[in-house]
């Protein structure tokens, strides 16, 4: 089975504009079948997880948190939970204002420090095709990292797979997936 | 201009606001800044055909284009008219409300448009600010506004766990400011139960600023109209008069890192502030002024600033925050639209302090009006080599 998602947005509880609710409606209508809730870990209100659940949708809402690492700046790593599985994303390598020989040795560093499975390399939505290159030898994902309705569906992932959670980060897990964009 | 030696008064009669946001990718830069002038010139209810000249305020290297005020004359309006491109810094927004100011004041010109804008996320702010700095300044400059020398000021004062408390409480009541400002970039909905949990959790940038404390950097525009007296009371219902404004800039940058106890340098908030109130016989400005919209790029130097410009002494800046007097609806309302740390477009943040204030003085600041009559605001700029403006607006031309 085909279907589509993005495994990074941000809400109202975190510093997004959209609410919870408002954020997978508005994937919905897009036609998602999946998509991830990735606040900010720093400014996580602390009534999220309940706010995530109370969502009303027919898509798979996947729980995450982005969090900031600290790797001689700040970085950020998307950690979503499956059923079993956990997805771990090095997030936006574009925006790091960084050399390509800086950003390979990010990875590698986040990479000890987290079971990293995937890169992202779009900023906001928008492809950086430096990325997609052999020396990143982890699977390369485009999110939307949406923090407003404008943000929402500018890029995203296709896969073949059943509709589960763990099935799906297992297809990520293995690059097994096509990005896609407006 | 000199004080009291204006050949004109000056009232503003438009303001006009884009939404702020960190990209703001549904316009290019002509577009953004034509919502904000559109705006103005709707809220005065005039065309560009009234005005006789734009003052054009940004910080060109931050986006990278050279000459931005030549190809935004499709968004300007300023085709065919007198047009002045000023770039001072962080300060521009208000450099660029003195210069209209004066340029009206002088006689000059009848009605002039002020306009601020930043579309950061098209530039490189970082590199702007580097590469600015270098090679005439020293390295350690070169962090531009981020920099914790504030933090470790207040904290060496007033004490850690005091000083992380009240800059936390000051960021989370500009917060509660920002979500009633439906243009604020940063709104996120903080409680001041958090405090504890941000001190602990929000990364660090430099020394103990940390992320939270720190404004963001943004897209947005901003345009205010000025006009001499009679044509001000011509077309506006409330005019709101310009009665003084101050800019200070000394060689204070030169000293702040390596600071030196026993030769403490005044900064320019306080030399500014002294001044202005002292040439306008202002004694407690704590009393006579209703509204203060502060450039407060971090949550520590707002905090520390409070001193400095309503000339405070001992920790009756702290008490201020920490009574939540700065609060709408308190005694001394800081930031009612959010302030910097909500929204920082730049160049055009400095001139947003003073159509806020000026939206106060009138009423028209929306969900976040202070609910007391607004007769007298401060507005202040900051930025550069620690260029300092202040100024002064009034609801009534009796002074």
């Amino acid at each position: 089975m085909l279907i589509k998602g993005c495994l990074h947005t941000h809400t109202t509880c975190s510093d997004g504009k959209l609410t919870p609710q408002q954020v997978a409606d508005a994937y919905e209508e897009k036609g998602y079948d999946f998509i991830a809730f990735t606040d900010h870990d720093y400014l996580l209100k602390p009534q999220s997880i309940e706010l995530y659940r109370e969502v009303s949708s027919g898509m798979i809402i996947f729980e995450g948190v982005e969090l900031t690492v600290f790797v001689k700046g700040y970085v950020h790593v998307n950690r979503i939970h499956g059923d079993e599985e956990e997805l771990y994303i090095l997030n936006h390598l574009g925006e790091y204002d960084l050399g390509m020989g800086q950003v390979l040795q990010r990875i590698e560093t986040v990479a000890e420090m987290f079971p990293l499975d995937a890169v992202e390399i779009t900023s906001n939505g928008f492809r950086n095709p430096e990325y997609e290159i052999p020396e990143i030898r982890y699977p390369k994902i485009a999110s939307d990292d949406a923090h407003t309705r404008l943000g929402v569906g500018r890029a995203w992932i296709e896969l073949d797979a059943p509709r589960d959670k763990d099935s799906i980060i297992k297809r990520i897990r293995q690059g097994d997936f096509w990005n896609c964009y407006i | 201009m000199a004080h009291r030696k204006k050949n004109k008064n000056v009232g503003i009669i438009g303001i006009g606001q884009t939404k702020y946001s960190s990209h703001r990718e549904d316009v290019n830069q002509p577009e953004m800044i034509h919502e904000a002038v559109k705006a103005a010139l709707e809220d005065a209810g005039i065309t560009m055909n009234d005005i006789d000249c734009v003052v054009h305020g940004n910080m060109e290297l931050f986006e990278m284009v050279h000459q931005p005020d030549l190809w935004h004359v499709i968004g300007t309006g300023a085709y065919g008219k007198n047009c002045i491109r000023i770039t001072t810094g962080g300060t521009v927004g208000a450099t660029i409300a003195c210069a209209a100011d004066n340029f009206v004041a002088s006689g000059m010109y009848d009605i002039v448009m002020a306009i601020g804008f930043q579309k950061l996320q098209e530039g490189h702010t970082t590199g702007g600010i580097t590469n600015m700095a270098d090679p005439l300044w020293f390295r350690n400059l070169q962090t531009g506004a981020l920099t914790g020398s504030k933090a470790y000021d207040v904290i060496r004062e007033f004490g850690e766990e005091r000083g992380k408390r009240a800059s936390l409480m000051y960021r989370i009541i500009m917060d509660k400011h920002a979500c009633l400002n439906s243009l604020a970039h940063r709104a996120f909905g903080l409680e001041f139960e958090q405090i504890d949990e941000l001190i602990r959790t929000s990364p660090k940038l430099v020394g103990d600023l940390k992320l939270i404390d720190m404004c963001s950097q943004s897209d947005g525009a901003c345009a205010v109209i000025f006009a001499e007296e009679k044509k001000a009371k011509k077309i506006s219902k409330k005019p709101v008069w310009i009665r003084d404004h101050i800019t200070i800039h000394r060689e204070e940058t030169f000293n702040i890192f390596g600071y030196d106890e026993k030769f403490p340098v005044q900064t320019t908030m306080r030399v500014a502030a002294e001044n202005l109130y002292k040439r306008n016989g202002i004694g407690k400005p704590l009393e006579y002024f209703d509204v203060f919209e502060m450039y407060d790029p971090a949550s520590w130097w707002a905090l520390d600033w409070l001193r400095d410009f309503f000339l405070l002494k001992g920790d009756e800046h702290l008490r201020l925050v920490e009574n939540k007097d700065i609060m709408i609806g308190g005694k001394m309302p800081i930031n009612p639209s959010g302030g910097v740390i909500a929204s920082n477009p730049i160049s055009a943040t400095a001139l947003i302090r003073v159509a806020e204030a000026a939206l106060q003085i009138r009423g028209d600041a929306g969900k976040h009006q202070i609910p007391s009559p607004v007769r007298h605001a401060l507005a202040s700029g900051f930025g550069g080599t620690m260029w300092t403006v202040l100024m002064m607006l009034e609801k009534e031309l009796n002074w």
